[in-house]
């Protein structure tokens, strides 16, 4: 008899390589054949997976309607099964695998509005933390607020697209308006979660230059300079204004000393979840 | 083959004797709503895994009102290779922060190497699997410094190499190791019928002092080939013949904490609260005495 790890690999095989060969003495048919024992697990498998996918790429499943959904996902998940883990973390390859699948080639924006809902699934589970508002940055003195560093809430994420893929995941929601789309528009998007919803914002190239400066270490001072100096027209007050409006910055830090959301701070250790 | 009995987590409440619900989050507003009395939940552990998310929110204000139960579906205690220690570590992360009642997982395994089968596959039952199982139920209850509960599994094969009884294999598993029994009584119909093996038999196989929590669920009947299979689906009210089990299970094991898991097609709370009433009125019954042991 083979040992456990031998064993577990011969229904491994016939599970993701397609071969039932080894497992044919391992099984009591009763009834049944081998093949049609295991394919109960094999369905359950596949079934479960494809749903949890489509769990996260509502959009795609959208786009190319069920049985295509189930059709790619089903390529996808033989190809990159998951690895040990929560649900929500399967699937973060689906764009790249969607870039490159024969099938789907009539519809060159699918990897990129698959891009756009990996970001909404990990800004989802991201940790919970009310953001800053621009009443908490007033704690800085002015002469040395452009030596504050901003830090970007845990929930950010970006994407950007040269199709208009804003547009076409807008179009797409349950009670989207029917918006024209301009296929030869781009699309520049940030992805943040200030509280309970996944909010998207359609923005210009700069202000994702200038977060991408922020979330490196410069900072406000700095980030405005070589914002400014790529894209002159860039207004660096006015975006601190908006980016703090939808939630972006999650605190401040003058020097060495961090300076958190005080306003939310509560006593005890799970401040996150009781606001 | 190490014998390790971790201590008890006495330090928190304990779950009492009565009916819980599976935790879903379609569920949230009416549970935080009405706040429903006596209850408890239980969730999937890796549905909390995630560092946040409005879940996280909303179980922790139930957290403040009701006990909890972590039930694990991906540690893969059957593997014929080592635990995941990312996943071990995930999880005390996430009983440190809840400080549920009860740990569970399956005597199943549902990973090969670093794939995950997102299901719960079925051990041959040898002194090899046995060993492997204790080991592996050791390392875990050491890890999370607690004792966990293991559940019997539905199953839809058997394999030729199997020698020990199910029910053997778990009084063992749990004598050498120190955790307690989660008993499936949906499991034991679907695999009663799947297999025509005596249910009587398993329970009263069991050691009754290792049971801490009894498990009841729905199930669906496939036909493949003309041959009747029951898929273990957890997506309807519990069968009459499944409520029969529960009661004989009780007679044997005494009254604990008894949940009922919907999974799929799942219904509005007060369906499920209607099934978990049913539980609390045979538990009730049981402790009055009418059901007591000849």
């Amino acid at each position: 008899m083979p040992d456990l790890f031998t064993h577990q690999s011969a229904i491994f095989a016939s599970h993701f390589e397609g071969d039932v060969k080894a497992t044919e003495k391992l099984i009591i048919p009763d009834g049944l054949s081998v093949t049609q024992r295991l394919a109960i697990y094999k369905n359950n498998t596949f079934i479960t997976l494809t749903e949890a996918l489509s769990k996260t790429y509502p959009v795609i499943q959208k786009l190319v309607g069920s049985d295509f959904f189930d059709y790619a996902a089903r390529e996808f998940i033989q190809k990159s099964p998951p690895l040990p883990g929560p649900l929500s973390e399967y699937g973060s390859g689906f764009a790249d695998f969607l870039d490159g699948f024969e099938a789907a080639k009539s519809i060159p924006y699918l990897g990129d509005v698959a891009r756009l809902e990996w970001a909404m699934n990990v800004s989802y589970h991201a940790e919970n933390i009310p953001p800053i508002n621009a009443q908490d940055l007033s704690q800085i003195p002015e002469d040395i607020f452009g030596s504050a560093c901003l830090i970007l809430h845990p929930s950010y994420q970006t994407a950007t697209s040269e199709y208009p893929v804003f547009d076409i995941w807008q179009y797409n929601q349950p009670d989207g308006e029917t918006v024209e789309i301009n296929f030869n528009t781009g699309s520049n998007i940030l992805i943040i979660r200030p509280d309970e919803r996944v909010n998207i914002h359609s923005v210009n190239i700069e202000f994702i230059k200038f977060l991408r400066l922020l979330e490196s270490g410069k900072n406000i001072e700095q980030a405005c300079a070589l914002t400014e100096a790529i894209a002159p027209e860039f207004d660096c007050v006015r975006a601190v204004v908006e980016l703090l409006s939808i939630g972006i910055f999650s605190e401040f830090q003058l020097n060495d000393r961090i300076i958190p959301q005080n306003k939310y701070h509560n006593e005890g250790n799970n401040h996150a979840d009781n606001n | 083959m190490t014998i390790n009995v971790p201590p008890r987590v006495f330090d928190l409440t304990p779950i009492p004797a009565v009916a819980g619900i599976g935790l879903k989050s379609e569920h949230f507003k009416d549970i935080l709503k009405n706040k429903p009395k006596p209850l408890w939940f239980e969730v999937h552990t890796e549905n909390y895994m995630s560092d946040g998310g409005p879940h996280h929110k909303r179980l922790t204000d139930i957290r403040n009102d009701y006990c909890l139960s972590f039930h694990g579906v991906s540690l893969s205690i059957g593997s014929g290779g080592p635990l995941n220690l990312s996943i071990l570590e995930r999880t005390k992360k996430l009983i440190n922060r809840y400080e549920p009642s009860l740990v569970s997982e399956h005597l199943s395994w549902s990973v090969f190497e670093q794939t995950y089968f997102n299901d719960l596959l079925p051990l041959p039952y040898t002194e090899e699997a046995l060993r492997m199982v204790i080991d592996h139920v050791n390392q875990t209850q050491n890890f999370l410094n607690r004792q966990i509960l293991i559940e019997n599994p539905s199953t839809y094969l058997q394999f030729v190499e199997s020698t020990i009884p199910e029910h053997e294999f778990f009084n063992e598993i749990a004598r050498k190791s120190g955790c307690g029994l989660l008993v499936d009584v949906n499991n034991l119909y679907v695999n009663g019928k799947n297999h025509k093996t005596n249910i009587e038999d398993w329970i009263n196989g069991i050691d009754p002092q290792l049971v801490q929590e009894i498990h009841l669920a729905g199930h669906h009947v496939n036909k493949v080939d003309g041959q009747e299979i029951l898929i273990d689906d957890h997506g309807s009210r519990v069968s009459e013949a499944v409520w029969d089990i529960y009661e004989t299970a009780l007679k044997h094991f005494g009254a604990v904490p008894s949940l009922i898991e919907w999974d799929t097609r799942l219904p509005a709370f007060d369906i499920l609260k209607a099934e978990a009433d049913k539980a609390n009125s045979i538990l009730t019954r049981l402790e009055e005495g009418d059901m007591r042991l000849a």
